[in-house]
């Protein structure tokens, strides 16, 4: 199991879509933490949101989850399966897996 | 010795101590009842203070919304070029901390929001989750691109925030009057008219 505590591993204000936004970025955190974890073949990823000020925007939230099916080509099935969030705040699962669900493969 | 009638007073004087206790019965039950009466009257009336406060933060973001989603994305900054000690005012640029101010203070007003659920639903009020990620989906989702976009696509966008908030508004009050249902006088001559409807009815199905 992979534990990413979102406020101690990446920031307490993640904010922003690409790079050019932030440098706490959805792209960075996608390429940074999500995919290396992903792509280490363990089967359970905690991402716990739990701690960050205030809230996450839900385009990082589209960039960093929805990324992961439209720029990464990981399968929706594989990632709603592996991906294990933990917040206080009910919505963000929610908009994850809604977000991994509406996602197409940018390239074949 | 002649036997004697026993009295009702007697009776009263011989089985005192079941009367006492029967009193004393009776008083609690009332009490009870008094005290579960207005202990619901109470619950309802904080239960009805917190949806008006969850419905006045959903009316906050959708202000917030419309407010920036039609004007604030648009905010530029004047940027001025000194040029030999005089100040020219160059290509205006696009105003970075707009959305990120709005964001905060929509995440500012969900969290408050969040924490109003989380009484009500102690109090036996639940709502459907789904509207809590729909709201800050439809409202944020790539509002800092808001600059970029026409002004019939943003107004799409108002349209939909709007309907989200509409709904949510409606169930909230809904899950509310659910748990809460207004009480209605008691008609007794209502009651027995439709109770004689209610048989005629039966009596002609039978003929």
């Amino acid at each position: 199991m992979i534990n990413i505590v979102i406020a101690k591993d990446f920031s307490k204000t993640p904010f922003g879509r690409f790079m050019s936004d932030s440098p706490y970025s959805a792209e960075k955190f996608r390429k940074d933490f999500l995919v290396p974890a992903l792509r280490s073949g363990e089967q359970e990823i905690v991402v716990d949101f739990n701690g960050i000020a205030l809230g996450v925007g839900s385009s990082f939230l589209e960039e960093a989850f929805g990324g992961l099916v439209r720029k990464e080509g990981l399968t929706k099935q594989g990632l709603k399966s592996r991906l294990v969030i933990k917040s206080e705040m009910p919505f963000y699962k929610e908009q994850i897996e809604r977000f991994i669900d509406n996602a197409e493969p940018e390239r074949l | 010795m002649a036997n004697q009638p026993v009295g009702l007073l007697q009776l009263v004087a011989q089985n005192a101590w079941m009367f006492s206790c029967t009193s004393i019965v009776l008083v609690f039950i009332g009490w009870k009842v008094t005290y579960s009466n207005s202990a619901r009257l109470a619950t309802r009336s904080e239960s009805k203070s917190l949806v008006d406060a969850l419905s006045k933060i959903v009316n906050d973001i959708a202000d917030l919304s419309i407010d920036f989603w039609i004007n604030k994305c648009q905010n530029s900054q004047k940027n001025l070029e000194s040029n030999h000690g005089i100040k020219i005012q160059a290509k205006k640029k696009h105003d970075e901390s707009a959305h990120r101010l709005f964001e905060m203070n929509v995440f500012a007003k969900m969290n408050q929001a969040y924490k109003y659920i989380s009484l009500l639903e102690a109090r036996g009020i639940a709502f459907d989750n789904s509207w809590l990620s729909l709201y800050p989906e439809k409202v944020t989702l790539d509002c800092e691109l808001a600059y970029k976009m026409e002004l019939s696509t943003r107004a799409t966008r108002v349209q939909e925030i709007l309907g989200v908030s509409q709904n949510t508004m409606n169930m909230l009050y809904e899950e509310f009057q659910k748990n809460h249902p207004p009480s209605r006088g008691m008609n007794i001559i209502g009651f027995m008219k439709k109770q004689r409807e209610k048989i005629d009815e039966w009596h002609r199905s039978l003929s």
